[in-house]
């Protein structure tokens, strides 16, 4: 099996993941610049719960058609539609059909475990996603971007979960928030 | 005996000075604070600008002559730099050509869509007014901390500080730029969660 089928294979019984993540942000050098963690469910098609505790509170939920993010310490919620700007992330992963991910991306494995995937399309704004599965679920994800920077998802306590309602990735603005509405 | 000479030290960062009393000695305070000029501050910026809004990370590196300005997304996506010496400033997006301007507001208004007024913040993100420019208007906490602000256009208000080596430093700053126009009206949110002062 090549390398997209061997990746699909291993996301495919992932219809929804729940656990705890740690994300580190390098520059081309290595050197950290900042560093976040919090609590993530990615469920598919395009689904994603992604909720950062520290530094910041700060909130973002997508149900594959509009993307939330709330900052509590900001009283404002910022309401785009998916975007470009989302596939640059790993919700790619869950977003949508797995031939989608192999008609846009190169598929590089060695081990069957660890996968770089190249965008195909020039002028990228990312160089590489690498995935890296442990047990069958995923347990790293790391970007490679335009800038050699690099930013780092660690994820732990990751289980497969129930489906879990439509609901659970969108957001209601609490009274007094500020919503702002991206056309 | 005379100081040991560094064999080949790193560009050596001046010793942080001591901070002068913000109650009693604000002049000196506002001098010696806008005279460090080797800095680092990261945090949360909500930008709130007619078609703009939304909330981006940033990491503002402030060096002697130049200063670097990192913006990126919740997920790490679409970083931005914006990075300036005294006499040009470039705006870099991945995958994009690099733009180049003679200041970072214009530069920034022209791709963004909203701007951050770059040399006066660099004195307001620390608390104290910028420097040879008339201050409007200034209110004092019992601290001699500032808690509001008005200078260039701007009002800035200040709702908390942060202990930092001996130095009150701001952990959330609030700039609004009113302007008679409606549509030039700019709020800026930081919301500081790490200073270095070197």
């Amino acid at each position: 099996a090549s390398a997209a089928e061997k990746l699909t294979e291993q996301l495919a019984p992932l219809t929804a993941i729940t656990g705890r993540f740690t994300q580190i942000q390098k520059d081309a050098e290595g050197d950290v610049f900042s560093r976040s963690s919090g609590t993530f469910t990615m469920q598919r098609p395009g689904m994603l719960r992604w909720e950062t505790l520290e530094p910041f509170p700060q909130l973002l939920v997508t149900d594959g058609n509009k993307i939330w993010l709330y900052d509590e310490d900001l009283e404002q919620v910022t309401i785009s539609s998916v975007d470009e700007q989302l596939n640059q992330t790993p919700a790619i992963i869950f977003s949508g059909e797995l031939k989608q991910i192999k008609q846009q991306f190169d598929v590089y494995t060695k081990d069957g475990a660890r996968f770089s995937l190249k965008p195909k399309g020039s002028g990228e704004v990312y160089q590489r996603l690498d995935i890296e599965f442990e047990n069958n679920l995923i347990k790293r994800m790391m970007i490679l971007d335009g800038f050699g920077q690099t930013t780092e998802f660690a994820l732990t306590d990751v289980t497969a979960t129930a489906v879990k309602p439509l609901s659970h990735f969108q957001f209601q603005a609490p009274q007094g928030t500020d919503v702002l509405v991206h056309e | 005996c005379a100081g040991q000479q560094m064999p080949d030290s790193a560009q050596q960062t001046p010793p942080l000075p001591a901070a002068p009393s913000a109650l009693t000695q604000w002049d000196d305070y506002r001098t010696v604070l806008g005279n460090i000029a080797h800095w680092q501050v990261q945090g949360k910026l909500g930008i709130r600008v007619p078609d703009h809004s939304g909330s981006v990370y940033f990491n503002w590196k402030q060096l002697p002559e130049q200063f670097a300005i990192l913006l990126n997304g919740p997920l790490g996506q679409g970083s931005t730099w914006v990075r300036g010496t005294d006499n040009q400033v470039s705006l870099e997006q991945a995958g994009q050509e690099a733009r180049f301007a003679a200041t970072a507001e214009q530069l920034m208004y022209n791709t963004l869509g909203w701007w951050l007024p770059v040399s006066e913040l660099n004195y307001w993100v620390k608390g104290i007014p910028a420097p040879n420019q008339p201050v409007n208007q200034s209110i004092h906490y019992e601290d001699g901390t500032l808690q509001t602000l008005q200078q260039n256009g701007w009002d800035i208000s200040y709702p908390r500080y942060q202990q930092i080596d001996g130095w009150q430093l701001p952990g959330k700053v609030v700039a609004r730029h009113r302007l008679a126009d409606q549509d030039s009206d700019i709020k800026l949110t930081f919301i500081i969660n790490q200073w270095q002062l070197h």
